[in-house]
């Protein structure tokens, strides 16, 4: 007897143990972020996540399982896996919010969702990103403790409904330093005193324009809930805007990509059709190059430069497409639909990358050719015409690789395109 | 799903999001098609990571759709990487650009 009881003691410890380093924890120690909380069991029903976006800047998470306890808790271990795995990928809050409420809608059972509020702050951290689905109204404050934006729960919560694109939609607000945001579970407006009197959303706003802190509103909830049996677990968050922006200027700033000096290296690729049919390889070969060597503040320009080199490459190259057929508003998704016709049909092709880096002055310099299996173009009278043509936007692709570019050409039959880069710390 | 779109009074908002390229140009078009050419466009760049050319195109033809030269439509939130990429293309003289 006494044994079964002390396996049973250590399973529960196990479990919280794995549910707080999953749900509570967040797997990143994010700077301006604070939080406070009390839940009444082992178990709480209240979740805070965070992580950095790979473009810059951080998505958060707070929720609050109705229901708590032990199915909370295991419950928020998918939502986990999907919040920081999609946000490791770089995926938006809308794309995020989806897969979550899938998930949870099939696991969950009957009466067990979850209100949640799903916060995005923007490289430089200069924008917010909200989406509160049956949270308490989100609160931005500024430097002198008056409230900036209000954001009240315009959704249903997680678990509850097929996502309809409605659903999706995120409030923007744009904030600046020394503005706070501040998110709270239900149960700390509901939260109980001796008498079974409430705290209420009123004090909670009141106290806030006192004076703007964590730990003000916090003390005076621990002091309300003194010695009072609660309902339901508390959780309080904070956001130092300050904070967050500069930690996100360290991490752009100081390029977290580069590990070392700008060095000499190849790498090159062969895509056959197959994998042209099935990989979208922009994304693929830019993580692939940001990871060995590429300053971040480039990384958007180079994406340009690639997407420009490759979907010629594999539109005007390999599928043979007309980009005339763009100007027109049904041309341009007839275009879109003849090239995935194409796409799906396709055999007996590739598509080369080579990408070849090199220390250049301050920085370095990275050669991308991009050579395809098609037949090729009269590139020399396409230059002629583009000359004569200075004000035509016809040809963007083109314009964009000319200015983006220090070195960009053409060669063979018009199936080799070479471009080079030089970028500076 | 990046395109998402609220729309206020005569204002029609759309958000980007991730990637600007053909990828969205169908949810772009019905982004803009679900209301009136007469109408003032805010496409929102705050959470858009990428675009391309096939970016530049959709956005030109939403200004025919919107009326051409007096469409009203404004470009908010560019980041500056995004912004660059506008301004080499000249956008910057068919749309008023934040």
């Amino acid at each position: 007897m006494q044994e079964k009881k002390t396996a049973e003691a250590t399973d529960i410890a196990v479990a919280k143990h794995l549910f707080e380093r999953v749900a509570r924890m967040g797997k990143y120690d994010l700077p301006g972020l604070s939080q406070w909380g009390q839940s009444l069991g082992e178990f709480c029903g209240d979740l805070i996540m965070s992580a950095p976006r790979p473009s810059g800047g951080v998505n958060i998470l707070i929720g609050d399982f109705i229901g708590r306890g032990l199915p909370a808790a295991v419950a928020a271990l998918p939502v986990a896996e999907v919040f920081y795995g999609m946000t490791e990928k770089g995926f938006g809050l809308s794309d995020i919010i989806e897969e979550i409420n899938k998930k949870l809608l099939f696991i969950l059972p009957e009466g067990l969702f979850c209100a949640a509020c799903l916060i995005e702050l923007e490289q430089e951290g200069k924008m917010l990103a909200i989406w509160n689905g049956g949270f308490p109204d989100l609160l931005v404050l500024d430097k002198n403790s008056q409230i900036k934006h209000r954001i009240p729960s315009s959704h249903t919560p997680l678990g509850v409904n097929e996502t309809e694109k409605t659903d999706l939609d995120t409030v923007f607000v744009e904030v600046e330093a020394g503005d706070k945001v501040f998110c709270y579970t239900d149960g700390i407006i509901n939260s109980l005193d001796q008498n079974r009197g409430i705290f209420g959303q009123q004090q909670v706003e009141k106290l806030l324009l006192q004076d703007a802190e964590l730990s003000t509103l916090s003390a005076a909830i621990s002091a309300h809930t003194l010695n009072a049996e609660q309902a339901d677990d508390m959780t309080l968050l904070e956001l130092d805007i300050s904070a967050i922006q500069n930690y996100d200027a360290e991490l752009s700033g100081n390029g977290s990509q580069i590990s070392f000096p700008p060095a000499q290296w190849q790498v090159d690729f062969d895509f056959s059709a197959e994998v042209l049919k099935q990989l979208d390889l922009v994304p693929m070969v830019i993580n692939m190059l940001m990871q060995i060597q590429a300053p971040h503040e480039h990384k958007q320009r180079i994406y340009t430069v690639l997407a420009e080199m490759l979907s010629n490459a594999l539109e005007h190259g390999v599928l043979k497409l007309d980009s005339g057929m763009k100007e027109s508003i049904n041309g341009f998704a007839d275009y879109y639909a003849l090239r995935a016709e194409r796409l799906a049909e396709l055999k007996n092709a590739y598509i080369k990358i080579s990408l070849n880096h090199e220390p250049y002055e301050e920085g370095g310099k990275l050669l991308i050719r991009v050579e395809d299996s098609g037949e090729g173009f009269d590139y020399q009278r396409q230059a002629r015409g583009l000359a004569e043509n200075t004000d035509d936007f016809c040809g963007r692709g083109h314009g964009l690789l000319l200015q983006l570019c220090s070195e960009y050409s053409v060669s063979g039959k018009g199936n080799i395109a070479d471009a080079a880069y030089i970028w500076t710390q | 799903m990046s395109i998402s779109t609220s729309t206020e009074g005569n204002k029609q908002t759309i958000n980007v999001q991730g990637r600007f390229d053909f990828s969205v140009q169908a949810e772009f078009r019905q982004a803009y098609e679900a209301v009136g050419g007469g109408s003032t466009f805010i496409i929102n760049f705050a959470s858009a990571d990428y675009m391309d050319s096939s970016a530049l195109g959709m956005l030109l033809l939403l200004r025919d759709y919107a009326g051409g030269d007096s469409a009203k439509i404004e470009l908010k939130n560019c980041r500056a990487e995004i912004k660059n990429i506008l301004e080499i293309s000249n956008f910057q003289k068919l749309f008023k650009i934040n």
